[in-house]
């Protein structure tokens, strides 16, 4: 098990996020864990995109809410 | 790391409903590939012309002007112009002409702002405060649609592009399925030419809205600290975003399937009988005696404005 931080931004909104992932877990895993439907976003790694099944690597991860909801 | 499917350099991509992996410059191929194929269905451009590109300055709009501008660059015989709409919602909209017009300035193609307070003597603010029987979309939208069809037809546009991306045609084909509005429904793609009527295209009508926003973000273009608009949209057509959003996790492929299923009835229905005339009051192009703009604003206890 790992603790993964991530930055999940709506608009100018932004809130720090912190999750207790297994080992190789992707960044569907940890949108499924913060309850965020991965239509809905974009995942940067150190500002670049990422696909979101690839295992989460070093860096800052941000999730950028960009399909705007109520 | 995951690789491009197309070449070997690390993939920023996955799409789901087509199993993909890309990399920057292969999605970006991808994205461009599918708007070029929607402008050639259009079948508008073979003699050139000027293309309106409505613009409110959001990622989808943004993203629409630079991709015209990138596609139609090596046709002279093509001119691009961006028209922006001042609806008057105070907080918010400024911001977002500012970032429509400094795109259009960065991308060297000429822009005109049209207000509702100078065309119709009011703005979405002052409507909002005078009814709460509907919701603000629906009389924002049909003004900026008026405004932006006599804006392009006075430019003497060959044709008026908008941002509706995927989700907004999944959104309004469902939606418009549920009403049970099927005239509606096919007023979507008008394929017979109309009095006094811009035709409307939408390039990137397959395009998802995700997608768009990863294009932004990958050319330098999404743009920047946009609040959203105060007025919440028509709660249902936010409930179909919801559930299709929902499906398409558990489902990819489910909002192309649901255009793809619309665009076969529509050739199968063949050319409507849908007659345009003039409005009564204002001379815009309608279906009806009276235009919508026009009876919204008798029903909002306004005239029209002047016109300038």
């Amino acid at each position: 098990m790992a603790v993964v931080e991530a930055t999940l931004v709506k608009g100018k909104e932004e809130t720090r996020k912190s999750v207790c992932l297994p080992d190789g877990a992707t960044y569907y895993d940890l949108l499924d864990a913060l309850q965020v439907n991965s239509e809905t976003v974009m995942v940067l790694r150190d500002g670049q995109p990422v696909p979101e099944d690839d295992r989460i690597g070093p860096g800052s991860i941000r999730i950028l809410q960009v399909v705007s909801s109520g | 790391m995951i690789r491009c499917d197309r070449c070997s350099l690390p993939s920023a991509v996955h799409q789901r409903y087509s199993g993909l992996h890309l990399c920057p410059d292969h999605f970006t191929a991808d994205v461009e590939r599918k708007v070029r194929e929607t402008l050639r269905t259009y079948r508008l451009f073979g003699r050139g012309g000027l293309v309106a590109v409505a613009m409110s300055g959001g990622k989808d709009s943004s993203a629409l002007l630079y991709m015209l501008k990138k596609i139609f660059s090596p046709r002279r015989d093509i001119q691009l112009v961006a028209v922006l709409v001042d609806e008057g919602i105070d907080g918010y909209r400024e911001q977002t002409l500012l970032s429509a017009r400094s795109l259009a300035d960065r991308l060297k193609i000429p822009h005109r702002t049209l207000h509702f307070s100078q065309e119709f003597a009011t703005s979405t603010d002052s409507m909002a405060a005078r009814t709460r029987a509907e919701a603000p979309c629906t009389y924002c939208g049909v003004l900026r649609k008026n405004l932006l069809n006599r804006a392009a037809r006075e430019m003497g546009a060959t044709a008026l592009a908008t941002g509706h991306n995927l989700d907004d045609e999944a959104q309004t084909v469902l939606l418009n399925y549920l009403r049970g509005d099927v005239e509606r429904l096919f007023r979507l793609v008008p394929r017979t030419p109309k009095e006094g009527m811009v035709p409307r295209i939408k390039p990137l009508r397959r395009v998802p809205e995700r997608e768009l926003a990863i294009y932004a973000h990958l050319h330098g273009i999404y743009p920047q600290g946009h609040g959203s608009c105060p007025y919440v949209p028509w709660a249902m057509r936010l409930e179909i975003k919801e559930i299709l959003n929902r499906l398409e996790a558990g489902h990819p492929g489910t909002k192309y399937a649901l255009l793809r299923g619309f665009d076969k009835i529509q050739d199968l229905a063949g050319p409507g009988s849908f007659q345009m005339r003039q409005c009564g009051r204002c001379g815009e192009p309608t279906g009806q005696e009276v235009c919508q703009s026009c009876q919204l604003l008798e029903r909002l206890g306004m005239g029209m404005g002047q016109r300038l």
